[in-house]
């Protein structure tokens, strides 16, 4: 048995035959087959380009509904590539003018143009040269796809895909009813494939590097991408031992499952409100399928990336509509665009910074840039009378911030009022607790807006000092500090005279362990990635808050 | 006819997506429309992806661009916009 380690992707526990993808298959095609039959040649390089064009179509549609334009983009230039009249000619020529083979035509033309990208220097004439060849290498499979399809439906056996690295187009044209799962030796857990991996829920494990051996191919495999763990020819022990995670897995999953449509209510009655958080178009179906109460945090950053240019209002508008309507009536907290130089979308064209968690960021770049909050704001506000939304402005630090970002909300309204424009009138505004000041403000704040939400990252960062991504220190990072705990404290008492309810929107609200803790703080909205949901939802129900609400905050005081 | 001299900005050159944006943008005009280095007389035709891509166009390139037909000034327009945003 071998032990690979690499990162898990998605999915949990699967078994299978390792299969090496082929990624030499175009090279097999390359001998030349001497043929005076040019037309049936040409006729079968025209059906290959026809269905290669096709293909990527649907790629691309598929792409782009699944994950977003940015990383459809690709598939349509591919298509482009296919088109092109030089790429056209040069293998039509060749099948006459050589008397060749449309498969060795393609390749040799596919040969002249990457030579050309690759004479030339620079990093990215390499990815130029794999573009074409790409394209070229789909055109072949096409015309002898009729004969491997079969080759491949044949096998019933679970198959795991081994390769160096898998394209997205790959991904999703391979065989869903035998591969249970791939392993690769580049990827990471945010490339386009492994985002697509986890929508379509299938079981992966990238960055094993030179782990993965040739000679593996063939052998039996088990992935547990929940650990990260590839097993090479498993003993009988890890099958038994694996079997049995995937099984407290599957069982966990499905007792979960039967939380689905049951309220958020603690054991002594205390409401709690749990929702999930929104950072992509592909998140709202996970979101509906865990049965959250809402959308606690939409981070609407994802409609401003991706593109070359700000997204205009009727862009926005289409999507807070469909997004408001989907939710049924459910709240739905759209954050306006938080961005900076840490979270950098290139057309702000924003400065470098040296310190850029301190830096022009969140609202300060609205309110610097009124045109584009207000166009902002009016989309949200159009889309308000589609269901249930509610407005979120992030890094907030002064009242007179948040007078400011009324007086602007109030010029949008008028002037929509003007155009006889609806909007749901009583719309609710709210504002990120997540610095030190607008914590020790809050009694002032919470007379301005109807809800807080507390980013607990950004909040633990500027109170203690500590930046996540500093190796050396991160251990530090500590959402149990008592410091934190009665800064929330404190924000939820000054919400509670104002009559407002507090969220938390933080990575720390998944955290099951801190879950009482909230709650006896007078937390009463968690909003969490769709799949901690269902077990948020279990723990808040099992949970006497006033009964251990008088210990956690004594605790607080140092004096155990 | 109608000549754009540009300086190329982007930092990993004109590869496959800005260089497929223009195609795509360009290629339903009726006029000729060419792209060459400045200086250089190996201009190619904008319409075609590959024969663009195979410019090799790098960052701080200075390239000139001949637009010449009926439509010349809608194209002049187009072309100048992806100019800026993706070159």
């Amino acid at each position: 048995m071998n032990v690979l380690k690499g990162v898990g992707i998605s999915g949990n526990i699967v078994f299978g035959k390792l299969k090496a993808f082929k990624k030499d298959f175009f090279s097999m095609n390359s001998e030349k087959i001497y043929t005076e039959d040019h037309e049936s040649e040409i006729e079968k390089y025209k059906c290959a380009r026809k269905l290669a064009m096709d293909q990527l179509d649907a790629v691309y549609k598929k792409v782009l509904s699944d994950i977003g334009e940015e990383h459809a983009a690709i598939f349509q230039i591919h298509r482009m590539m296919i088109e092109d009249i030089d790429y056209v000619n040069s293998v039509t020529n060749i099948i006459t003018d050589e008397n060749a083979n449309a498969e060795y035509a393609v390749w040799l033309t596919s040969r002249n143009f990457e030579h050309a990208f690759e004479n030339a220097e620079g990093d990215y004439m390499q990815q130029r040269a794999s573009d074409i060849r790409d394209v070229s290498k789909r055109i072949v499979s096409c015309m002898s796809c009729f004969s491997e399809n079969k080759k491949n439906e044949d096998k019933k056996k679970a198959m795991i895909i081994g390769s160096d690295d898998l394209m997205p187009s790959e991904l999703l044209e391979l065989n869903r009813n035998s591969v249970k799962g791939f392993i690769t030796m580049l990827g990471s857990k945010n490339s386009h494939t492994s985002i697509l991996a986890r929508a379509m829920n299938i079981t992966a494990v990238a960055g094993l590097g030179d782990q993965l051996r040739p000679e593996y191919e063939g052998c039996n495999v088990a992935i547990d991408s929940l650990a990260g763990i590839v097993y090479i020819s498993p003993d009988k022990t890890t099958v038994r031992r694996l079997k049995k995670k995937k099984e407290l897995c599957g069982q966990r999953q499905e007792l979960l499952n039967s939380f689905k449509g049951k309220e958020d209510i603690t054991l002594d009655g205390k409401e709690v409100s749990i929702c999930a958080n929104v950072s992509h178009v592909s998140d709202l179906a996970a979101v509906c399928e865990c049965n959250a109460r809402g959308i606690g945090l939409f981070r609407s950053e994802f409609v401003f990336m991706g593109r070359s240019d700000y997204p205009t209002e009727e862009e926005q508008f289409k999507i807070y509509k469909k997004v408001a309507k989907q939710m049924k009536g459910k709240p739905v907290i759209i954050r306006t665009v938080d961005v900076g130089t840490d979270k950098r979308i290139r057309y702000f064209d924003l400065p470098n910074e040296v310190n850029p968690a301190m830096g022009y960021r969140g609202i300060r770049i609205c309110l610097d840039r009124p045109l584009i909050f207000k166009a902002q704001l009016r989309a949200i506000l159009r889309a308000s009378i589609f269901g249930n939304i509610k407005i979120l402005f992030p890094m907030i630090c002064s009242l007179d911030e948040i007078l400011q970002i009324k007086q602007i909300l109030n010029e949008v309204k008028e002037e929509l009022d003007a155009k006889k424009i609806e909007y749901d009138g009583k719309l609710h505004i709210g504002i990120m607790i997540e610095t030190p000041a607008a914590v020790f403000i809050s009694d002032v704040l919470a007379k301005e807006v109807n809800f807080f939400s507390i980013g607990t990252n950004d909040l633990i960062q500027y109170s203690l000092a500590v930046d996540r991504q500093n190796d050396k220190i991160n251990f530090m990072f500590n959402p149990h500090h008592k410091a934190i705990l009665r800064m929330i404290k404190l924000v939820c008492d000054n919400a509670k005279k104002s009559g407002i309810i507090v969220g938390i929107c933080g990575e720390v609200a998944a955290d099951e362990s801190m879950t009482e803790t909230f709650l006896s703080l007078g937390v009463s909205e968690l909003s969490v990635s769709a799949p901690f949901v269902l077990g948020i939802r279990k723990k808040v129900r099992e949970i006497n808050v006033s009964a251990v609400c008088g210990d956690i905050i004594r605790a607080l005081s140092f004096d155990d | 006819m109608i000549e754009i001299e540009y300086k190329i900005k982007n930092e990993n050159g004109i590869h496959a997506r800005p260089a497929g944006v223009l195609v795509d943008s360009v290629k339903n005009f009726e006029s000729d429309i060419k792209l060459g280095r400045m200086n250089d007389f190996d201009y190619v035709n904008a319409k075609k992806l590959l024969a663009v891509m195979g410019l090799n166009l790098k960052k701080g390139e200075k390239i000139k661009i001949t637009i010449d037909g009926s439509d010349e000034k809608e194209a002049n327009f187009v072309v100048e916009k992806i100019l800026k945003e993706r070159f």
